[in-house]
């Protein structure tokens, strides 16, 4: 028969191997895309959730937005965090054995890089990692509305930098 | 061509899948939960995405009760209305939707909502309310509405009272607002905001105006409110 201690660690396990499978693909991704690195992004990813598992045993809560935040964090250390999109995009392709870039997703790595950095993560925190607004909100630190404010307005700058007509008002 | 579509085109790494594990990644997971969860996995594939290298990516093939227990757990997650992935601002799995129909025009880089399911789960809160005057703020140099709205019956979630504090785009200032006018009734889809305001869940699909009884979907819209949902805010099922 099952004891108190041992049902309840039964149910935690369960709860993070639920987590885990549904968001650890989502956070190596993330960290892949920023980092350039499958290997990099694999070892981060684990400490990650490590340290979530780690939280999890201690009672705390873990949520999906914490998994970002703590992966932002990891990557700030991680130098390739630092190198061009186009730069992270061929060294992707490179050891994925894809075809490189085409000239138009080069023109659109581009436009990102040359946008604010807070511009391009709200851009890419959506329709990269396909974060939530919420989950967006948790990793810019703001809330839902604020996101989509945000949003709106990197799709703007976005528009200026690739030089695409803007939407009538 | 739509902002959304250009970046999400050049995503160096596409078709992330939820719940598609590495071997590493199972490894990891074996490792960390111990003798209380998931065994190694049993049996793997080879995403047929990926090049034939090592670490390629493997499927976890579910097996003995804890993996099912986690499979369970996954699907109960990912149906929780305050789970993430209720709405993905980028989500590519789900249908074009209609954001992109021709009706929205520049209404081109929400996220939207194919079936009753998915935008219901989506909401935090559900209500029929009656939309007050409200005042403009500039945020970011866009120009937003905060009105209270009367809240006269809900579906789902809770509200703080009575009334709730909406947050949207002033209609008429650009792209993506929701053609509200003060005044009328609704039936609002709300996500929580900052500072305790709400805000929509798009500006298409996040209000059907109340007439008749009914609730009456935006341009663009063509997905309904649930019997559920509508008898909850004593609205009849309109006629198309």
């Amino acid at each position: 028969m099952q004891t108190l201690k041992t049902r309840s660690d039964g149910e935690l396990a369960a709860r993070f191997t639920a987590l885990y499978t549904r968001e650890h693909p989502r956070v190596c991704a993330y960290v892949h895309r920023r980092s350039g690195d499958r290997g990099a992004a694999e070892e981060l990813t684990a400490e990650v959730f490590r340290t979530a598992w780690e939280r999890m045993t201690d009672g705390q809560d873990v949520g999906t937005g914490w998994l970002f935040v703590t992966a932002r964090n990891l990557l700030s250390n991680h130098h390739r965090s630092l190198a061009r999109l186009s730069e992270i995009h061929r060294a992707i392709a490179e050891t994925m054995g894809r075809a490189p870039a085409s000239d138009r997703d080069n023109a659109v790595l581009d436009a990102l890089d040359r946008l604010p950095a807070a511009h391009r993560e709200v851009l890419l925190l959506s329709y990269w990692d396909g974060l939530s607004a919420a989950e967006t909100g948790a990793v810019l630190g703001c809330g839902a509305s604020a996101v989509w404010v945000r949003l709106h307005r990197a799709r703007k700058a976005f528009r200026a930098v690739y030089d695409l007509p803007q939407e009538p008002v | 061509m739509r902002v959304k579509s250009l970046i999400a085109n050049a995503d160096p790494v596409p078709g992330t899948t939820e719940g598609t594990l590495s071997a590493r990644a199972a490894e990891e997971l074996s490792a960390l939960v111990g003798p209380h969860g998931a065994p190694p996995p049993a049996a793997v594939r080879r995403s047929p995405r990926r090049s034939p290298r090592r670490g390629a990516l493997v499927a976890v093939v579910a097996c003995g009760a804890a993996a099912a227990l986690a499979g369970v757990a996954f699907l109960s997650l990912h149906g929780d209305p305050a789970g993430p992935g209720g709405h993905r601002a980028g989500a590519r799995s789900g249908p074009a939707g209609q954001g992109e129909a021709a009706g929205g025009g520049a209404l081109a880089d929400e996220p939207s909502f194919g079936s009753t399911a998915e935008l219901e789960r989506a909401a935090d809160v559900i209500v029929r309310a009656r939309l007050g005057a409200g005042h403009e703020e500039t945020v970011d140099d866009v120009r937003t509405t905060v009105a209270t709205a009367q809240v006269l019956a809900t579906a789902k979630g809770r509200t703080p009272g009575d009334s709730v504090e909406v947050s949207y785009t002033t209609p008429g200032t650009g792209p993506e607002t929701a053609a509200l006018t003060a005044g009328k009734e609704y039936v609002l889809l709300l996500d929580k905001g900052e500072g305790g305001r709400y805000v929509l869940v798009n500006t298409t699909q996040g209000w059907y105006e109340v007439e008749g009884g009914a609730a009456v979907p935006a341009e663009g819209n063509r997905v309904a409110l649930s019997p559920g949902v509508r008898e909850a805010l004593r609205l009849t099922a309109r006629g198309r």
